[in-house]
Order: C-alpha cells, then structure tokens, then sequence
C-alpha cells in the first residue's frame, strides 16, 4: 500500500482534536497511514470542557478499553490525574469502575504532545467548512480560508462545534464552546450529502474562585492509593488533592425557582434536547421539589489553577442568579464566579445513518465519532474515535472492519445502541445498557480486547506483552485451584463469605507467585462463574440469529404481517441481521419472528 | 425456517359446528384469497374483478372439475391486514348441509389452499402481530367456555383487563430494576428510602403474582363445574334423587341400604351452569370392607365438594356423627332434604323442620321432597342454585388467568422474585439481583410482550433525581 504524503493530501483527514478526534487520528497514523488533525484552536487539545475527569460508572470500563486496543486516553489519565477513586467497592465487582480527578492543563499538554511525536501525523489549526464528496464517496474537506484537502477517508469529530449556540440566561451567542469559534458551515453540507441532522443540548457548571471557598466545614473525599492504573502499561498513580462535598438547601432553591422565567430552558429559547442523567440544577429543583438537598461535589481543575468545578450544578440561568443561589451554600457564602455556568446547543447527526464501522451509510468513506453522534461524554468519544480510526485505516488497507459484539465489550454494546436504537438525548453509557455486564467488567478488559488491539495493529508490544503475560499468570492460578486437593479450595472460593486471602494459608504459599491484581481476578472468575455461564449460555443462544442474514434488498413494505410503524423502522436502520432488528426499539417479538421466516441462514 | 411455507401460503376450514344447519361458514387466509374466490363464486349481476372488500355478494359456487354450478351462497373478501389474521381472507356462507358444505371446501382446496390445522387462524393474527399470546389464548377459551363465570374471564382477558394487570406487575418489577441501577449507575448520588422502598414493592408484587397464580385455581374450578355431593344415611334414597334430576335411571337403586358402593358422577346443567353432581355410598358405621372404602371416599368427596345435599328419610331423623362432622366443614354450602315425602304419614311437616333444626346446626333450612313423584324437586334447585351464586359472588375479581403456560410462567417468574428479594436483604452484589429481576421480567414478557433496557432507563429517570 502506497501512503500519501503531500502537503494538501492524506489517507485520512480528522475533523476535530477533542478526546474522539485524539484517538482516532492517533489509532490512524499508527496503523501506518498518513493522517492529518485539524482543530480549531490548536491550545485546546484534549480540552475538557465541562468535568475535569476522566472514568466514572461504566465510563472506567471504556477507558479500559481504550487502552486495551492501543489506545491514548489511559495512559493520559494515570500521568495527568491528580485523585484516584474507585466506585461501587461496597457492591458487586463487575460494576467497579475507576475514576479521576484530572489536572486538565496538564491532560492537554499531554495530548498535545502525544499528537506530535506522531511522525505520521500532520497537525493543523483551520476550520473545515465543507466535504467533496464524488460519486457517493469522500474525497477531502475545504478549509474556510479557501483550500482543499484531499484524503480517501473523513472522520468528523466536531463535538458540539456544529452550529453551536451558548446560552446564559437569556442572552446568547454563536460558539462551538465558550471561548471557541462555533463550526456555522459544516451541518449545511452534511445536509446536502444527504444526512439527517438533529440538535442536541447540554450544560455546565459556572467555574468557582478556590480562594473564596470555606473547605474547613466541608466533607473531604480523599483518593485512594492502591488504585489500579488505567492503563495497563502503568505501574503507578499520585493522588495529590481531596474532593470536597457540600449540599444545596430551601434557599438555593428558592433563589432558583424566583428566576425562572430568566431560564432559556423555561422560557423555550433552548429547542435542543438534553440529557436526563445530567440535569441542570433548575431543572432537579423543579423536577423533584420534594427533595430537600443536592448534593455538591467541589473538584479542583488543575494544580496551577484556582478554578473548581461545582459538580451537580450545571445551569444555564442568569449570571446574577447563578452567583446568587451560590452563597446560599454552605462553604460558597463568599464564593466569586470566574467562569459562568451555560447550555450550549449543537448540531448532531441522526446514528442510525451509520454502519457499526462507525461509516455512513450514504456517503462511503466518511466516519463519525463522538458528540456528532449524540453521545455525551470524553470516554464514550474516545471509544468512538479509536473505532472509526481503526476501521477508517482498515478500509484503505482493504480489511474488514473491527465490529466488537455487545458480550465482547461495552464499546460494541455503545455503538450496536447508537445505529439499531438511535437517541434524542445525549447518550450516556451506563452499566445497565449492557446485558452481560458479569462479563464486561474493567478487570478483565485486557483479557477481551488486547488480541483485537494486536491483530489491527494498533497495540503496541509493550502493552500487548504485560496482557500475554497477565494471561498466563491467571491460567497458572485458575489450574493451580482447580487441581490443588482435588479442588477443593476452588469450590470453597465458590461461597460467598470466602475469598483468597482468608485461605491463604492453606495453599503452601502458592498465592505469593502471583500479583494481587490476578488473585483478585482469579477470585471473582470462580465466584461468578456460574452466572458467568448463565450468560454465555445466553449469548451462545443469541448467537444463532447473527448468523440469519436480512439480505441487503428485502422489501420490508411487502412483507405481510408488519405493522406500518414496524417497516417505517426497518426502512431507515435497514438491520443487516435478525438479532440487530430484534434490538431496535419497537420491532415486537411477532414482528422478529416473521422477518425470521424470511431470512436463510448463513 | 421450515414454517416459511405455513405463513404464505393460504388455509381453509369449515368454521361452523359439524352437522347439518341453516347455514354454514367457510372461512380461508392467505395470499391467495383474492384468486381462488374468484376462480370459484361467480356473484349475480356484479362483475367480480373489482370485488370491493367488506361487501356482500350473492353468487353461485362453480366446480371446476364438473364446470357445473353446485350451491347458492353468499360470500364476503376482507383484504388484510385489516382482518382477523391480518391477511386477505374470505368467507363463504353455503347452506348449512354436511355434503355440500364438505363440498365447496373441496373445492377451494383444490383451488390451492390447505386445510387449516386447530387454531391456525389465530395463530396466524398472533404472528401477524394483530393479537398478544394472551389474547389468542383468551379466544380458545372463550370458545370453550361452559358457564357465565368461566365466559367472563375469559372475556375479560380477551378485552385486555388481564394483560393490565400483568402490565402493572411489570411495571412494578421495572421499578425494583430501576431501584437497582440507580444504585449500580450512580453510585454517590443519595437515594432516600430506596432499600425500604424496594423491599415494600417486592413484597407487594409478589402478592399480586400470587393472586394471580390463585386465579387459575379459580377459574379450573369454573371450568370444571360446581360439584354437589348427595350424601346422607344409607337407603334414604339418594340415588333415586339423582336419578330424578337426571331424568333417567343412572344409578342402581334398592331397598337394600348399602347398595351403591362406589361413588357415581354426572354432569347436568342447573340454570345454565354445568354442575356436577356425584352420589355417594350411605354414610354409616359398617364391618363391611368393600362399604368400608364407599364411604371412606364418599367423605373425600364431600370434602372437595362446593356444595352438599344431606338427605334424610322423613320417617327417620335419628342423629348421626358423621353428619356433624360434615357440619362443621360445609355448614353454609349444606341443604338438609327430606325425601319420601310420599310415605310421610306424621300430620305436620313443621314439627319435622323445628326438631331438624333443634338436632342440628345447618345454616340452610330443610327442603322437603320425593324423589318418587318429584314434588319439591324445584325447591331442591332454586337452593342449590342460590348457593353457586353465593359461591360465585365471592370471587370478587373476574380477572384471572386461564391456562397452565400462564400459571406455569408465574410461579416462575415469583421464584425468581422472591430470590431477588432474598439477595437484597442479605446485601448479595446487586448485579446479580438485577439479573434476578432481568430474568423474571422475561419470562413475564412471554405472557405478553416485550421490554427494552430503554424502559428500565425511563422510569430510573422518571423516578430518581440524578445528575450530579
């Protein structure tokens, strides 16, 4: 294969440098091709432009993927994260997920730098205002000063760039995020290739003055040393700051209900849908009056900033309003605003017009990832970006596309939502909307992923070295268990009160062999296993309507028996096979099994 | 799938009952309809190539084979998918004869459909997503309904009242799953009283999974019938009672006391009810091994029985032990009669009734009859069939399960709630109560339809603050 290397011509172009557009031009240029990144403002590489974190419930379990195909993020967070936590230790071990607290000055330097020690790839601050597009196929973009590119694949990550609105009370204004040119072209030639778009909305915090904050009433919530590092090339973490919380109270809701008819969202100005996980505060007050308090988490954003993050408090009410509710809180009665909090509305295309290559489906050769996809979220765009970057370099190599299944990984339950659901909200992953969660757990993410990471080259030996390593150190144990007295100790490991440590004794110091990372492993794979079963019996069951193929030109309006509403649904998604049309909302059961009759198996 | 040729190719069956009537129903489904009606009823003075659907035509029946005109008939096309099926579909109404109604189903047949299997009909209006499983399931009972009650609750189940219910059962399992990923999802928000909450409801629906569970056993006990037991001293004369509401001479009758033995069930219709009344060996103490066990199973019967005739001799009221015995369990379901009333030879019937009630503690008050003549054999009913209504009055709810697939799914779907809600107490990982509750809100569905992880979300949504 013959890579490009011109001035004005790639094999892939990325549009956008936010946490998709990082992993998918990094995920390109590594796999070999030439790739060019272009951004907007070069400074705000990696920009975290609402939470200064990265992880959380189910989101931990992506980043761990991440880094299990080869990916940046992991590596970024363990080097830049100034608090470690780990969430739900007191309920099951498959719904732990890791979370931290970043120095976001110091993550964007980071990314920065990853980007250029890439010798592949090409760095650019412009504004893309157009696609060529021939013949159904991408073929470059136009630069709002007038040039043109040319690549053989696009992958759009403009985040909330695309016609963005920012509202702050009832005053508004074009940007693609406070601070940033807002992407006005763009949708409009999305629009005449032939994609349907919609528009999307979501907030964020007002930005405090930590010399203003009174910490010495507050709860502190401390990170934890023997956190696990998100990737698994790291060994180490440094927890150098405490989170702090505090709580709202009758009068910040007062002083929130008072200004509502100030509220764009109240008032109508905001059309754009937003996320119901992630309400602004007027909207909890209001949604759920009998609640007395919220609660606040204070995050620092950077050791060389006094800027905190008052998390819980996103809000796109008046500035005097928003200052005003502030100082009813308890620790914020003197608190000065830096930043404001506001909504930003955007632009985003409907995601059931993608193939699970992340590929349009009308115009060949363009991918997306991320906010343009409807999802919400640094972690949830990453794993976008390093699937499109991957498949986008597959395809110019002229292999298939990595498709994870939804057993196989929570960036495959993400994507399969996305184009056989669709969403009007900002998506969100959560742990509930992946049916084998026993199996997806963070631990275990090296275990499913990092062949995938190998075979598409993108994971580097170093990383793939440590995975084949881990392998062999948990089979060891596994067959250690299971042959020691007969398995004895295997079976005992099987009831709830037992666990390895307290049998430790007993085994001839065989444990002190093995790291504690696989012991623990070891540990939930025996205690689960039965539910672990359970649902590979299902998948195993499932399986079979992959292999029932719906062929490309089935005429969903003669088949009798479907409902309208049914062929409408079917029309648009066009399922490649019965179990993908089996999850999109609305198709009933009845209405599977007659598609079922019309499908040969392959 | 081997059932592809079953969903396009089109079924016939003669719909009304077998045997010779006014008029009989041929109805056939499938995309063939249009063609084969055409090929085979040439209507009066219409022309059949534009039918229009849901018309009536008057027209004659031609046979192919013969090129002859065999029968008179009337005849309508229902295009689908607005028919019962939702396919095109026909009927034809012949006159009600056996061979040539038999006839003109040949005739369609050989026209190319096939005869339809049980039920086919609406199997294919299940699989045409025209009806749920329940409803489909709701209609085979109707059609076999015996009673009001029975006909009631299977209405009420066509009519969608049960799948309400079982939709509410539902919910209420989709807010315990909320419950438990709102905990696993957001894990530093504060949920107040969510474990008290999920407990209460745990609770509560398992209650109503197991009234429903009871429902079945109430509707069985529909179907089957109301049982009678005639119970009472040896040669009083029941047998002879049965077989004078029979009109016929079922059981064996003697002046020999102990002749019937065995117990001897028939089934007759009392206002409209199937009831089933079941002679019993006289109630006495006996040596007599073969007796010995009549009566032994006539207490069984008596004991499972819905409603009891205790019949003394009127010369004879002497008291008995057994029969307090009876008292005690089916007092209100209880009607002393007196038979042979035709030998009476005493001057007063009242004085018979006041000792009666003086000696014993029955609820109901004694009818007087002879199963000789008859007389107060209308007296006899009217009680009894107070007595069902009673019965049938206490069944509050006509809303019910009807068949085992749906009590199996049930009690199935109640284990596994109950051990849901075992794990919670015991603080067991949550991911695997959620499973629990996943697994009973499926075998849930297969009674009705179906639930998308998006549910779960919009009622942890609606009903929890989130968002930090």
């Amino acid at each position: 294969m013959e890579t490009k290397n011109s001035t004005n011509s790639f094999d892939v172009i990325v549009v956008g440098a936010g946490h998709a557009g990082i992993e998918a031009s990094l995920a390109a240029a590594r796999m070999g091709l030439s790739a060019a990144v272009i951004t907007i403002n070069l400074d705000n590489i990696g920009q975290m432009s609402c939470n200064p974190a990265i992880g959380g419930l189910a989101k931990g379990h992506l980043v761990r993927e991440i880094d299990a195909l080869g990916g940046e993020m992991g590596k970024a967070i363990d080097k830049t994260g100034i608090q470690f936590r780990t969430l739900n230790t007191k309920k099951g071990p498959a719904v732990r997920s890791s979370r931290a607290q970043a120095d976001m000055f110091k993550y964007k330097t980071y990314m920065k730098s990853a980007l250029e020690s890439d010798q592949n790839l090409t760095i650019i601050q412009s504004m893309v205002d157009s696609l060529t597009v021939k013949n159904g196929k991408v073929s470059g973009v136009v630069l709002w000063t007038g040039e043109e590119l040319s690549a053989d694949a696009v992958i759009l990550t403009t985040g909330t760039f695309l016609r963005g609105l920012v509202h702050i009370g009832l005053f508004n204004y074009k940007a693609g995020r406070a601070g940033d040119f807002a992407s006005n072209k763009l949708s409009l030639s999305l629009i005449e290739n032939g994609l349907e778009l919609g528009r999307l909305k979501t907030g964020t915090t007002p930005r405090l003055d930590g010399r203003t904050i009174d910490f010495s009433e507050l709860e502190e919530q401390k990170g934890e040393d023997d956190f696990i590092p998100f990737s698994i090339a790291d060994k180490k973490i440094n927890n150098e700051i405490s989170c702090y919380i505090t709580y709202t109270n009758k009068n910040t809701h007062d002083a929130i209900l008072k200004d509502l008819d100030k509220s764009p969202l109240y008032c109508g100005v905001i059309k754009g849908i937003g996320p119901r996980y992630c309400p602004s505060i007027e909207d909890k007050v209001v949604r759920f009056k009998d609640k007395e308090r919220h609660q606040i988490f204070l995050e620092r954003e950077s050791l060389d900033s006094v800027e905190y993050y008052p998390n819980g408090l996103s809000t796109s009410l008046p500035l005097d309003t928003q200052l005003n509710f502030l100082r009813s809180i308890k620790g914020l009665e003197n608190v000065k605003i830096m930043r404001p909090g506001y909504a930003i509305e955007y632009d985003y295309v409907l995601p059931t017009q993608l193939n699970h290559s992340l590929e349009t489906k009308k115009i060949e050769g363009l991918f997306l990832a991320g906010q343009i996809n409807g999802t919400s979220g640094y972690e949830e765009a990453a794993a976008q970006g390093i699937i499109a970057g991957i498949n986008a370099a597959l395809k110019i190599k002229g292999e298939k596309p990595l498709i994870l299944r939804r057993d196989e990984a929570y960036i495959g339950v993400l994507i399969d939502d996305l184009i056989t659901l669709g969403t009007s909200e900002p998506y969100r992953m959560f742990t509930s909307r992946a049916e084998y969660r026993l199996l997806l757990r963070e631990d275990n993410a090296d275990f499913r992923l990092c062949e995938f990471g190998k075979k598409t080259g993108l994971l580097d030996d170093e990383r793939y070295a440590i995975y084949k390593e881990r392998l062999d150190g948990f089979n060891k144990l596994i067959s250690f268990l299971k042959t020691y007295e007969k398995g004895k100790y295997y079976d005992l490991l099987k009831r709830p009160d037992v666990d390895l440590e307290s049998i430790a004794n007993e085994l001839n110091e065989e444990l002190n062999k093995f790291d504690k990372d696989i012991i623990s492993r070891v540990e939930l794979f025996v205690k689960y296993e039965g539910y672990i079963s359970r649902q590979n019996e299902e998948i195993n069951r499932l399986k079979k309507y992959d292999d029932f193929k719906i062929e490309d030109d089935m005429d969903f309006n003669f088949i009798p028996g479907l409902s309208i509403e049914v062929v409408e649904k079917l029309n648009k998604i066009r399922p490649k096979t019965i179990s993908e049309a089996s999850r999109i909302s609305g198709i009933t059961p009845a209405a599977v099994s007659i598609l079922l009759m019309r499908c040969r198996k392959e | 799938m081997s059932s592809l040729t079953y969903e396009i190719d089109t079924i016939c069956a003669i719909s009304s009952p077998a045997g010779e009537g006014a008029i009989s129903i041929i109805r056939a489904s499938g995309k063939d309809c249009l063609h084969i009606l055409q090929k085979i009823f040439k209507p009066y003075r219409k022309d059949f190539s534009d039918i229009k659907p849901r018309f009536l035509y008057t027209g004659r029946i031609f046979d192919l084979q013969t090129e002859s005109f065999v029968d008179e008939a009337v005849c309508v096309f229902i295009k689908g998918p607005n028919s019962y099926t939702g396919e095109d579909m026909f009927e034809i109404y012949p006159h009600g004869g056996v061979f040539n109604t038999k006839y003109i189903l040949e005739i369609i047949l050989k026209s190319g459909a096939r005869l339809a299997y049980n039920g086919e009909f609406t199997k294919r209006a299940y699989l045409n997503n025209k009806i749920s499983l329940i409803k489909a399931e709701s209609i085979l009972e109707i059609i076999k309904a015996n009673s009001l009650k029975t006909l009631v609750i299977a209405n009420n189940e066509l009519s969608g009242l049960l799948e309400k219910k079982i939709e509410k059962i539902k919910e209420d399992y989709i807010y315990m799953l909320a419950s438990v990923e709102a905990l696993i999802d957001f894990p530093e928000e504060e949920f107040e009283n969510l474990n008290a909450d999920f407990i209460k409801k745990s609770e509560e629906t398992a209650g109503l999974i197991g009234g429903l569970i009871e429902s079945y056993e109430n509707y069985e006990l529909n179907k089957r019938g109301f049982s009678v037991v005639i119970a009472g001293a040896p040669n009083v004369g029941k047998s002879s009672i049965l077989n004078r509401l029979l009109d016929k001479k079922r059981a064996i009758v003697s002046d020999t006391p102990g002749t019937t033995r065995d117990y001897i069930e028939e089934n007759l219709f009392l206002s409209n009810k199937p009831v089933k009344i079941i002679d019993t060996a006289g109630l006495r103490e006996t040596d007599n091994k073969i007796e010995h066990e009549g009566i032994k199973s006539s207490h069984d019967q008596i004991k499972n029985a819905d409603a009891v005739l205790y019949v003394f001799d009127v010369n004879d009221l002497s008291e008995n032990e057994i029969l307090t015995d009876i008292l005690e369990e089916k007092k209100d379901n209880l009607i002393p009669v007196i038979n042979k009333l035709d030998t009476f030879n005493g001057k007063d019937l009242s004085i018979i009734e006041k000792k009666l009630m003086r000696t014993f503690e029955f609820a109901n008050g004694p009818i007087f009859i002879s199963a000789k003549t008859g007389d107060g054999f209308d007296f006899m009913k009217k009680a009894l069939h107070d007595i069902i209504l009673k019965i049938e009055g206490s069944v509050m709810d006509d809303v019910g399960i009807t068949t085992v697939r749906q009590k199996n799914l049930l009690v199935k779907s109640l284990e596994l709630l109950n051990n849901a809600k075992d794990k919670f107490k015991e603080g067991r990982p949550l991911e695997l109560i959620s499973i629990d509750l996943r697994d009973g809100i499926n075998v849930l569905d297969e009674i009705v339809g179906g639930v998308t992880g998006e549910d779960v979300l919009d009622m942890l949504f609606k009903e929890f603050c989130i968002g930090k």
